[in-house]
């Protein structure tokens, strides 16, 4: 999905029409926020970087930037973003608990996960390496397709399909392990 | 197996159900009419998948996401230039804030705290609209309602300064917009007070009060 910030703009108006940035914002925040959730792990933090997310978004917008594609655009800012405030962190990327935050209540199916067991998977998460991490975040929690994570992590499409299949075997793998100790996995899965 | 000669890979099998997993987000890129049978293999990479999106699926809570949507639009408002003619003339003159600028502070006046605008512009000066509706935007992007009305009790102390600033220089007019922008952030201020808890409130009175 491309943005188009002057859209319908009267005049030749050449600012970013406030609507369909408002338009732009209430579809993708929610994705940006919970990839900013599940890469930082602290939801005022992710709360704050998401707001910079768009404000520089609006500003790029403004100066005539056009995406090809605006999810994977904004994802890729919030990943920037991300990366800056863990190397500034001097940290590692958490190996804490899973946000607290409350499921979205839109698929049954999907709410057949605990709080407990949700602590459990996302520090299976946290043993997996960070490229692997990563391509799941961007692939299954920003919900990207192979192509965009690929232009996000500067990978073929098909290196990110290789690599998403190695990294949810990873996360299987780890996700059993945990599972037969009923605890939380040890070791790093590399 | 239909729309297609070449065997079914592990990962485009993947690809696939993924695909089908994330299709309500827009994200597939997979095409609906070819027909497959994935391994029990990756069968199971799907569901690990599906329960990873299902431990991922967490609400911003409104308040912090309607405060920075109300900033930024107001930002994108006040982006639009060539709307207001003495807008125009500032940005032919180069003096006018560009947007990148703007936001630039906004980010910087957020992370650093109070003090950063408060050389912007006084009440005679061209730039005290931009100035309040920066110290707006600022005070909307701070995510407590307890922190939006601590910077709303800063800034009505400054009004309060810049009203007898404005008298003792004889500039009604400036006098008569700090007066105004005091009103309008003085009726915030009671907005967002009314939704604190007592002890809270108290402090607030306490700081007024100095």
């Amino acid at each position: 999905m491309g943005f188009h910030p002057a859209a319908g703009n009267a005049g030749g108006d050449p600012g970013v029409k406030a609507e369909a940035f408002a338009a732009l914002y209430d579809a993708q925040y929610p994705r940006v926020f919970r990839y900013l959730l599940g890469r930082l792990r602290n939801e005022h933090t992710a709360e704050e970087l998401a707001a910079e997310v768009f404000a520089i978004a609006l500003a790029s917008l403004q100066k005539g930037t056009q995406p090809r594609q605006v999810a994977s655009w904004l994802v890729g800012i919030a990943d920037h973003l991300a990366s800056r405030y863990w190397r500034q962190k001097k940290a590692q990327e958490p190996a804490v608990a899973a946000p607290e935050r409350q499921a979205e209540e839109t698929d049954p199916e999907e709410l057949a996960i605990g709080r407990l067991e949700s602590g459990r998977l996302w520090a299976c998460v946290d043993a997996l390496s960070p490229e692997h991490r990563q391509v799941l975040l961007l692939r299954i929690v920003a919900g990207l397709s192979a192509r965009d994570v690929g232009e996000i992590m500067n990978r073929t499409e098909e290196a990110v399909r290789s690599m998403q299949l190695r990294a949810l075997a990873a996360l299987r793998r780890v996700w059993k392990e945990a599972d037969v100790h009923d605890g939380l996995p040890e070791t790093p899965d590399q | 197996m239909t729309g297609s000669q070449k065997p079914q890979t592990s990962e485009t099998q993947l690809e696939r159900l993924l695909g089908e997993l994330l299709e309500k987000e827009g994200a597939s890129e997979t095409d609906p009419r070819v027909d497959f049978a994935a391994s029990p293999e990756v069968a199971e990479l799907r569901d690990t998948a599906r329960l990873l999106r299902a431990a991922s699926q967490w609400v911003p809570l409104p308040e912090g996401r309607n405060a920075v949507r109300r900033a930024l639009l107001a930002t994108a408002e006040h982006g639009r230039i060539g709307i207001d003619p003495a807008r125009a003339a500032w940005r032919r003159t180069g003096r006018w804030l560009g947007t990148a600028g703007v936001l630039t502070v906004i980010i910087a006046a957020f992370a650093l705290g109070v003090g950063l605008l408060d050389g912007l512009g006084s009440p005679s000066s061209p730039l005290y609209g931009a100035r309040l509706e920066l110290d707006a935007a600022r005070v909307a992007l701070v995510p407590s309602a307890l922190g939006k009305a601590e910077l709303l009790v800063r800034a009505a102390h400054a009004r309060v300064a810049e009203i007898d600033e404005m008298v003792v220089s004889g500039d009604m007019r400036g006098m008569q917009r700090a007066a105004a922008a005091l009103d309008g952030e003085a009726e915030w201020l009671r907005q967002i007070a009314a939704t604190l808890p007592p002890a809270d409130r108290q402090r607030l009175q306490d700081a007024v009060a100095r």
